[in-house]
């Protein structure tokens, strides 16, 4: 079962992006019982749940920055927008890592080359139009469409085996997401011709301290996943977007 | 899949090596110049053939060297000051080899095992074979050809090792060295085009620190990976081993203290 965790012999089955820059990104164990379909899982005699072999991962666009700090006190332009690339950044530094697994620099670059696809942006007024939020949500949206184009061949090619790691979105939210941070040098995600014992797939021991790699839930988001979905991106992830 | 079938039937026949001529001929270093091939010495040196350098452009090349001021730490002074060598090469770096055992190789499959080789970029992360040599600061020429190098780090940590286990070859006083062929294609059989991929995870091993011995990877693009084999395992006849009389004391001339490649 996929979940938070390092999952082996995994393999990217869908991905797909909503007009809100919402990328949904699909896992698949590669397992007899994991390939069943629903019909014939229920004719197995087992009870075979389907949809515990996959597992849906979100990656939001980033939300505006604070127009004030902790205090009260205004944020600059030059710090929210500071704020607002290391966040691309980050959306950015997992798209290429999944990509990594699969093709060359040539591909893998194009997220970064056309971030600004159809954007009025440049040097001169790139702190004030990152701030905005159709150039922001378009940054996020070209460099997500630019992975579906070069990931798109690679889907449901249950030759291609992955070790997955997800991390628990945080101490409240137990669901499964990606590790966002430094991804190159702590990797959440490497093929599986790479033998265990050379793995780099690994909680660090800060994820361990925060009991990141712990997917049980907490009281907390048991009660919220008795609630409606709301607006807030990362709340919008829960069992039952997940698991239908 | 069993790719390399040749091996189940592949004799490991003793080669002889020529004795050494009355009155002490110096050794022949490199393989013959016309081959595709590497020679592993007892002592884990290695030395290229020319057909090998010009195929795969091993040769060291000329750099332009530029002294890079280090960041002083706190309570440092400019007394401090440390400097590190940037290089710089006008036709690129040239390659070095990556070796590849398949018994740490997961994605391998078959039925026996074998070494791979593989070129890449000198300047590249975790290069085994051919990837540094000293240089003289001046002018920027390196202090070695990569003929005559001999270094022998990764041969003695590693290759000697793996041509004993995997081919059955031991070097002793009495068998000095093998010739390690690079191969393309076996008859029909091309194994570049078989076992090269868009994104290779090779198995390295960590030669320095704390982890020192430990299993590792390295991700290489559109690496190009042929067979590493020696002709007795390829069921073809080793080349002569004669040494022409004007390369005698190329024995006193080596220097092995150059950084390994």
């Amino acid at each position: 079962m996929i979940g938070v965790g390092i999952s082996q012999n995994v393999y990217l089955s869908s991905v797909t992006m909503d007009d809100k820059g919402v990328l949904d990104i699909t896992f698949k164990e590669n397992t007899p019982e994991a390939k069943m379909n629903v019909f014939e899982a229920m004719q197995s005699g087992e009870a075979i749940d389907t949809s515990a072999f996959e597992k849906t991962v979100k990656l939001f666009a980033p939300m505006e920055p604070f127009e004030k700090d902790s205090k009260g006190n205004p944020v600059t332009q030059e710090k929210r927008a500071g704020a607002m690339q290391r966040e691309l950044t980050e959306r950015q530094q997992v798209l290429i890592h999944l990509l990594k697994g699969y093709t060359t620099s040539d591909a893998y670059t194009r997220i970064g080359k056309e971030s600004f696809s159809g954007l009025d942006i440049n040097k001169d007024n790139y702190e004030s139009e990152i701030l905005k939020k159709e150039v922001f949500i378009q940054v996020h949206k070209n460099r997500c469409r630019v992975f579906i184009e070069e990931i798109t061949p690679f889907l449901n090619d249950d030759t291609l085996l992955f070790r997955l790691l997800l991390v628990r979105q945080d101490k409240d939210k137990h669901f499964a997401t990606f590790r966002k941070k430094n991804v190159e040098d702590n990797p959440f995600w490497e093929p599986m011709d790479i033998p265990a014992e050379a793995s780099k797939v690994k909680f660090t021991p800060q994820e361990i301290k925060d009991g990141l790699n712990d997917g049980t839930p907490s009281q907390r988001s048991e009660a919220a996943d008795k609630k409606p979905a709301g607006d807030k991106p990362a709340g919008t992830t829960n069992a039952a977007t997940i698991f239908g | 899949m069993s790719a390399l079938q040749f091996l189940k039937n592949a004799k490991l026949e003793e080669v002889s090596v020529k004795p050494r001529a009355a009155g002490g001929r110096s050794k022949q270093w490199n393989p013959n110049p016309t081959s595709l091939a590497i020679r592993l010495w007892k002592d884990g040196s290695v030395f290229p053939s020319q057909a090998l350098v010009d195929q795969f452009d091993l040769e060291y090349k000329i750099a332009t060297i530029t002294k890079v001021a280090l960041p002083l730490k706190e309570g440092q002074t400019e007394e401090d000051q440390k400097f590190k060598n940037e290089y710089y090469y006008v036709s690129g770096p040239g390659n070095g080899f990556d070796v590849i055992d398949s018994r740490r190789w997961p994605s391998y499959k078959a039925d026996g095992d074998t070494l791979f080789i593989s070129p890449v970029q000198k300047d590249q992360a975790k290069v085994d074979l051919f990837s540094s040599v000293g240089y003289n600061e001046e002018d920027g020429t390196p202090k070695n050809s990569v003929m005559e190098q001999g270094a022998n780090s990764f041969g003695k940590s590693t290759l000697l090792d793996a041509v004993k286990e995997i081919y059955g070859i031991e070097l002793t006083a009495e068998r000095e060295y093998v010739d390690l062929l690079v191969v393309e294609k076996l008859e029909d059989f091309n194994i570049v085009e078989t076992f090269s991929k868009e994104v290779t995870f090779l198995p390295k091993v960590i030669v320095r620190g704390e982890e020192k011995g430990k299993a590792d990877m390295q991700r290489r693009e559109k690496a190009k990976i042929y067979l590493f084999a020696p002709a007795s395992a390829l069921g073809v006849e080793e080349t002569s081993d004669e040494k022409p009389e004007d390369q005698e004391n190329e024995e006193e001339n080596r220097n092995d203290s150059i950084p390994r490649g």
